[in-house]
Protein backbone atom coordinates (compact mmCIF):
# COMPACT_ATOMS: atom_id res chain seq x y z
CA UNK A 1 0.00 0.00 0.00
CA UNK A 2 1.61 3.26 -0.73
CA UNK A 3 2.31 5.60 1.86
CA UNK A 4 0.20 9.10 1.92
CA UNK A 5 2.28 12.20 2.85
CA UNK A 6 0.57 13.79 5.58
CA UNK A 7 1.68 18.07 5.80
CA UNK A 8 3.60 19.66 8.31
CA UNK A 9 0.64 20.96 9.88
CA UNK A 10 -1.39 17.60 9.89
CA UNK A 11 1.67 15.69 11.99
CA UNK A 12 2.07 19.13 14.13
CA UNK A 13 -1.61 18.63 14.68
CA UNK A 14 -1.25 14.84 15.66
CA UNK A 15 1.97 15.59 17.98
CA UNK A 16 0.07 18.37 19.92
CA UNK A 17 -2.31 15.82 20.66
CA UNK A 18 0.40 13.42 22.06
CA UNK A 19 1.65 16.41 23.89
CA UNK A 20 -1.90 17.31 25.26
CA UNK A 21 -2.03 13.35 26.63
CA UNK A 22 1.43 13.64 28.24
CA UNK A 23 3.28 11.33 25.46
CA UNK A 24 6.76 13.36 25.63
CA UNK A 25 8.92 10.05 26.40
CA UNK A 26 11.06 10.04 23.11
CA UNK A 27 10.89 5.68 23.41
CA UNK A 28 7.81 5.38 23.27
CA UNK A 29 6.53 8.45 21.84
CA UNK A 30 7.86 8.35 17.92
CA UNK A 31 6.44 4.51 17.48
CA UNK A 32 3.03 5.40 18.56
CA UNK A 33 3.20 8.87 16.49
CA UNK A 34 4.16 6.51 13.62
CA UNK A 35 1.17 4.32 14.89
CA UNK A 36 -1.52 6.97 14.70
CA UNK A 37 -0.38 8.30 11.30
CA UNK A 38 -0.46 4.63 9.74
CA UNK A 39 -4.05 4.32 11.31
CA UNK A 40 -4.98 7.54 10.17
CA UNK A 41 -3.92 7.05 6.67
CA UNK A 42 -5.42 3.42 6.36
CA UNK A 43 -8.84 5.23 7.65
CA UNK A 44 -8.28 7.82 5.31
CA UNK A 45 -7.81 5.30 2.16
CA UNK A 46 -10.52 2.67 3.18
CA UNK A 47 -13.68 5.13 4.26
CA UNK A 48 -12.28 8.05 1.68
CA UNK A 49 -12.10 10.49 4.92
CA UNK A 50 -10.88 14.17 5.01
CA UNK A 51 -7.86 14.02 7.68
CA UNK A 52 -9.70 15.36 10.64
CA UNK A 53 -12.34 13.28 10.69
CA UNK A 54 -9.92 9.89 10.24
CA UNK A 55 -8.38 11.66 13.11
CA UNK A 56 -11.25 11.92 15.29
CA UNK A 57 -11.68 8.35 14.70
CA UNK A 58 -8.25 7.50 15.68
CA UNK A 59 -8.13 9.32 18.66
CA UNK A 60 -11.27 7.06 19.78
CA UNK A 61 -9.56 3.83 19.05
CA UNK A 62 -6.35 5.12 20.99
CA UNK A 63 -8.48 6.39 24.06
CA UNK A 64 -7.60 3.40 26.16
CA UNK A 65 -4.14 3.64 25.79
CA UNK A 66 -3.90 7.11 26.74
CA UNK A 67 -6.08 7.26 29.53
CA UNK A 68 -3.97 8.83 32.51
CA UNK A 69 -3.16 5.99 34.95
CA UNK A 70 -0.97 5.88 38.07
CA UNK A 71 0.11 2.55 39.84
CA UNK A 72 1.67 1.68 42.70
CA UNK A 73 4.68 -0.24 41.13
CA UNK A 74 6.10 3.19 39.80
CA UNK A 75 4.88 5.27 42.26
CA UNK A 76 1.20 5.62 43.41
CA UNK A 77 0.13 9.75 41.84
CA UNK A 78 2.54 9.53 39.11
CA UNK A 79 0.00 9.49 36.44
CA UNK A 80 1.42 9.35 33.20
CA UNK A 81 -0.75 7.47 29.74
CA UNK A 82 -1.56 4.21 30.32
CA UNK A 83 0.65 3.05 27.74
CA UNK A 84 4.16 4.58 29.57
CA UNK A 85 2.59 3.17 32.95
CA UNK A 86 2.21 -0.39 31.41
CA UNK A 87 6.26 -0.40 30.11
CA UNK A 88 7.48 1.06 33.22
CA UNK A 89 5.65 -1.54 35.38
CA UNK A 90 7.14 -4.73 32.98
CA UNK A 91 10.75 -2.57 33.47
CA UNK A 92 10.46 -2.45 37.35
CA UNK A 93 9.10 -5.08 37.87
CA UNK A 94 11.94 -7.31 36.66
CA UNK A 95 14.33 -4.90 38.32
CA UNK A 96 12.24 -4.65 41.71
CA UNK A 97 13.24 -8.71 41.78
CA UNK A 98 16.71 -8.21 41.07
CA UNK A 99 16.65 -5.57 43.88
CA UNK A 100 15.32 -7.53 46.10
CA UNK A 101 17.38 -10.68 45.66
CA UNK A 102 20.54 -8.15 45.88
CA UNK A 103 19.40 -7.21 49.20
CA UNK A 104 18.76 -10.35 50.59
CA UNK A 105 22.34 -11.84 48.98
CA UNK A 106 23.96 -8.46 51.15
CA UNK A 107 22.59 -9.56 54.03
CA UNK A 108 23.21 -12.77 54.01
CA UNK A 109 27.44 -12.07 53.05
CA UNK A 110 26.84 -9.08 56.24
CA UNK A 111 26.03 -11.64 58.31
CA UNK A 112 28.41 -14.00 57.32
CA UNK A 113 31.40 -11.80 57.75
CA UNK A 114 29.78 -10.15 60.72
CA UNK A 115 31.88 -11.87 63.63
CA UNK A 116 35.39 -11.01 61.45
CA UNK A 117 34.32 -7.17 60.64
CA UNK A 118 32.79 -6.77 64.14
CA UNK A 119 35.95 -6.55 65.76
CA UNK A 120 37.99 -4.25 62.90
CA UNK A 121 34.48 -2.05 63.02
CA UNK A 122 35.19 -1.62 66.80
CA UNK A 123 38.85 -0.69 66.31
CA UNK A 124 38.05 1.88 63.53
CA UNK A 125 34.61 2.72 64.96
CA UNK A 126 35.23 6.91 63.83
CA UNK A 127 36.73 6.20 60.19
CA UNK A 128 34.16 3.42 59.71
CA UNK A 129 31.03 5.54 60.72
CA UNK A 130 32.89 8.77 58.10
CA UNK A 131 32.42 6.14 55.36
CA UNK A 132 28.88 4.95 55.49
CA UNK A 133 28.23 8.56 55.83
CA UNK A 134 30.03 9.45 53.13
CA UNK A 135 28.69 6.71 50.99
CA UNK A 136 24.91 7.94 51.54
CA UNK A 137 26.69 11.67 51.08
CA UNK A 138 28.21 11.04 47.66
CA UNK A 139 24.75 8.79 46.86
CA UNK A 140 22.53 11.76 47.75
CA UNK A 141 24.72 14.33 45.62
CA UNK A 142 24.99 11.90 42.66
CA UNK A 143 21.23 11.12 42.42
CA UNK A 144 20.60 14.54 42.79
CA UNK A 145 22.96 15.56 40.21
CA UNK A 146 20.99 13.22 37.92
CA UNK A 147 17.24 14.43 38.42
CA UNK A 148 19.03 17.93 38.01
CA UNK A 149 20.41 16.51 34.80
CA UNK A 150 17.17 15.35 33.48
CA UNK A 151 15.09 17.73 34.66
CA UNK A 152 17.12 20.16 32.12
CA UNK A 153 17.06 17.80 29.41
CA UNK A 154 14.67 18.07 27.00
CA UNK A 155 14.64 14.83 26.01
CA UNK A 156 12.61 12.51 28.25
CA UNK A 157 12.23 8.72 27.92
CA UNK A 158 10.50 6.25 30.14
CA UNK A 159 13.67 5.31 32.05
CA UNK A 160 13.87 9.69 33.02
CA UNK A 161 10.26 9.01 34.37
CA UNK A 162 11.11 6.10 36.36
CA UNK A 163 14.04 7.37 38.16
CA UNK A 164 11.71 10.48 39.30
CA UNK A 165 9.41 8.41 40.54
CA UNK A 166 12.29 6.38 42.14
CA UNK A 167 14.28 9.58 43.21
CA UNK A 168 12.58 10.60 46.35
CA UNK A 169 12.47 7.15 48.24
CA UNK A 170 15.94 6.80 47.72
CA UNK A 171 17.27 10.02 49.05
CA UNK A 172 15.00 9.43 51.93
CA UNK A 173 16.82 6.27 52.99
CA UNK A 174 20.13 8.17 52.06
CA UNK A 175 19.63 10.80 54.42
CA UNK A 176 17.96 8.82 56.88
CA UNK A 177 21.47 7.23 56.67
CA UNK A 178 23.16 10.50 57.44
CA UNK A 179 21.02 11.88 59.95
CA UNK A 180 20.85 8.44 62.10
CA UNK A 181 22.93 7.72 64.59
CA UNK A 182 23.50 4.03 63.70
CA UNK A 183 27.03 3.12 63.86
CA UNK A 184 27.66 3.25 68.00
CA UNK A 185 31.73 2.39 68.02
CA UNK A 186 31.18 -0.13 71.20
CA UNK A 187 28.80 -2.62 69.02
CA UNK A 188 30.94 -3.53 65.93
CA UNK A 189 29.06 -4.18 63.25
CA UNK A 190 25.43 -4.62 63.94
CA UNK A 191 22.35 -5.82 62.51
CA UNK A 192 20.99 -2.49 61.34
CA UNK A 193 24.35 -1.51 60.05
CA UNK A 194 24.22 -4.52 57.68
CA UNK A 195 20.44 -4.14 56.78
CA UNK A 196 20.59 -0.19 56.41
CA UNK A 197 24.17 -0.55 54.23
CA UNK A 198 22.11 -3.97 52.42
CA UNK A 199 19.51 -1.55 50.95
CA UNK A 200 22.02 1.55 50.08
CA UNK A 201 24.12 -0.12 47.61
CA UNK A 202 21.50 -2.09 45.57
CA UNK A 203 19.55 1.21 45.76
CA UNK A 204 22.39 3.00 43.93
CA UNK A 205 22.81 0.58 41.50
CA UNK A 206 19.44 0.51 40.45
CA UNK A 207 18.84 4.23 40.47
CA UNK A 208 21.81 3.71 37.92
CA UNK A 209 20.69 1.29 35.83
CA UNK A 210 17.78 3.91 35.21
CA UNK A 211 19.99 6.92 34.53
CA UNK A 212 21.97 4.17 32.22
CA UNK A 213 19.10 3.28 30.07
CA UNK A 214 17.77 6.58 30.02
CA UNK A 215 20.96 7.78 28.16
CA UNK A 216 20.96 4.60 25.84
CA UNK A 217 17.63 5.93 24.79
CA UNK A 218 18.38 9.09 24.39
CA UNK A 219 22.16 8.29 21.89
CA UNK A 220 19.65 5.98 19.88
CA UNK A 221 17.08 8.42 19.03
CA UNK A 222 19.49 11.61 18.67
CA UNK A 223 21.70 9.74 16.19
CA UNK A 224 18.12 9.92 13.89
CA UNK A 225 17.09 13.35 15.03
CA UNK A 226 20.21 14.64 14.16
CA UNK A 227 20.70 12.74 10.36
CA UNK B 1 -14.64 -13.43 14.80
CA UNK B 2 -13.19 -15.56 16.95
CA UNK B 3 -13.01 -15.43 20.97
CA UNK B 4 -9.83 -13.10 21.17
CA UNK B 5 -9.28 -13.42 24.98
CA UNK B 6 -8.03 -17.55 23.50
CA UNK B 7 -5.82 -15.77 21.69
CA UNK B 8 -3.94 -13.11 24.88
CA UNK B 9 -2.04 -15.99 26.03
CA UNK B 10 -0.32 -16.65 22.53
CA UNK B 11 0.43 -13.09 21.87
CA UNK B 12 4.00 -12.73 22.91
CA UNK B 13 4.75 -16.11 21.07
CA UNK B 14 2.85 -14.89 17.67
CA UNK B 15 5.34 -11.74 17.19
CA UNK B 16 8.51 -13.76 18.09
CA UNK B 17 7.09 -15.85 15.60
CA UNK B 18 6.68 -13.49 12.99
CA UNK B 19 10.03 -11.62 13.99
CA UNK B 20 11.72 -15.42 13.40
CA UNK B 21 10.28 -15.13 9.69
CA UNK B 22 11.05 -10.98 9.22
CA UNK B 23 14.27 -9.41 10.25
CA UNK B 24 12.94 -6.21 12.23
CA UNK B 25 9.31 -5.07 12.02
CA UNK B 26 7.47 -2.17 13.84
CA UNK B 27 4.03 -2.11 15.44
CA UNK B 28 1.75 -1.26 12.61
CA UNK B 29 2.90 -4.10 10.61
CA UNK B 30 3.32 -6.69 12.99
CA UNK B 31 -0.82 -5.70 13.53
CA UNK B 32 -1.24 -5.69 9.94
CA UNK B 33 0.58 -8.99 9.52
CA UNK B 34 -1.34 -10.80 12.21
CA UNK B 35 -4.88 -9.76 10.62
CA UNK B 36 -3.91 -10.47 6.92
CA UNK B 37 -2.40 -14.20 7.75
CA UNK B 38 -5.74 -14.91 10.47
CA UNK B 39 -7.90 -13.46 7.11
CA UNK B 40 -9.09 -10.83 9.43
CA UNK B 41 -9.92 -13.25 12.45
CA UNK B 42 -7.58 -11.94 15.00
CA UNK B 43 -7.17 -8.34 15.44
CA UNK B 44 -4.35 -7.52 17.86
CA UNK B 45 -5.26 -4.24 19.62
CA UNK B 46 -2.66 -1.48 20.73
CA UNK B 47 -3.25 -1.87 24.23
CA UNK B 48 -2.49 -5.60 23.71
CA UNK B 49 0.75 -4.62 21.63
CA UNK B 50 2.68 -2.82 22.85
CA UNK B 51 2.76 -3.98 26.64
CA UNK B 52 3.67 -7.28 24.87
CA UNK B 53 6.51 -5.66 22.46
CA UNK B 54 7.82 -3.86 25.75
CA UNK B 55 7.86 -6.64 27.93
CA UNK B 56 9.94 -8.70 25.53
CA UNK B 57 12.12 -6.08 24.86
CA UNK B 58 12.84 -5.69 28.99
CA UNK B 59 13.42 -8.92 29.21
CA UNK B 60 16.17 -8.82 26.27
CA UNK B 61 14.31 -10.84 23.92
CA UNK B 62 14.20 -8.29 21.42
CA UNK B 63 16.21 -5.28 20.25
CA UNK B 64 15.53 -1.93 18.51
CA UNK B 65 16.54 -0.45 15.66
CA UNK B 66 15.07 3.35 14.76
CA UNK B 67 14.88 4.44 10.92
CA UNK B 68 13.94 8.14 9.50
CA UNK B 69 10.88 6.93 7.46
CA UNK B 70 8.74 9.94 5.51
CA UNK B 71 10.28 12.42 7.84
CA UNK B 72 9.31 10.93 10.85
CA UNK B 73 10.84 8.23 13.04
CA UNK B 74 9.96 4.48 12.79
CA UNK B 75 11.12 2.19 15.96
CA UNK B 76 11.75 -1.82 14.78
CA UNK B 77 11.79 -4.79 17.01
CA UNK B 78 14.18 -7.71 15.62
CA UNK B 79 14.73 -10.98 17.60
CA UNK B 80 17.98 -10.90 19.70
CA UNK B 81 20.16 -14.47 20.29
CA UNK B 82 18.41 -15.21 23.23
CA UNK B 83 14.82 -14.35 21.94
CA UNK B 84 15.61 -16.65 18.67
CA UNK B 85 16.42 -19.48 21.62
CA UNK B 86 13.40 -18.44 23.18
CA UNK B 87 10.80 -18.52 19.94
CA UNK B 88 12.46 -21.87 19.60
CA UNK B 89 10.96 -22.82 22.77
CA UNK B 90 8.48 -20.68 22.81
CA UNK B 91 6.58 -22.62 20.01
CA UNK B 92 7.18 -25.85 21.22
CA UNK B 93 5.17 -24.98 24.05
CA UNK B 94 2.28 -23.88 21.75
CA UNK B 95 2.43 -27.36 19.84
CA UNK B 96 2.25 -28.71 22.38
CA UNK B 97 -0.68 -26.78 24.41
CA UNK B 98 -2.37 -27.44 20.98
CA UNK B 99 -2.18 -30.88 20.76
CA UNK B 100 -3.62 -31.24 24.35
CA UNK B 101 -6.61 -29.49 23.72
CA UNK B 102 -7.13 -31.06 20.71
CA UNK B 103 -6.71 -34.38 22.55
CA UNK B 104 -9.29 -33.02 24.95
CA UNK B 105 -12.00 -31.81 22.29
CA UNK B 106 -11.15 -35.17 20.13
CA UNK B 107 -10.71 -37.67 22.51
CA UNK B 108 -9.98 -40.94 20.35
CA UNK B 109 -11.81 -43.67 22.85
CA UNK B 110 -10.05 -47.24 22.56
Amino acid sequence: MKELKFTSEEMEQVGRYLNIKGLVFVDIRFEILDHLLLDIEAEMKSKNLLFDIAFENVCQKWKECMKPTDSYWVGKGHFSPKIVIDKSIQVLKKSYLKFFLMIVFSILIGLAVQDVLSSFFIDNGLIMKRALKGFAAASVFIGTYGIYRLGKSEVKTSFSFMYSNIFSPFILLNLAMINNDFLRESQGLNLLIIIVFSISVPSFIFLFSLWDQHNKQVSIYKKQLCN
Amino acid sequence: MGNQKLYKGSLQTIILKLLSENEKMYGYEITQKVKALTKGELKITEGALYPALHKLEAEGLLDVEVAKVDNRLRKYYKLTESGTKETVNRLAQLEEFIQTMQHLIHPKLT
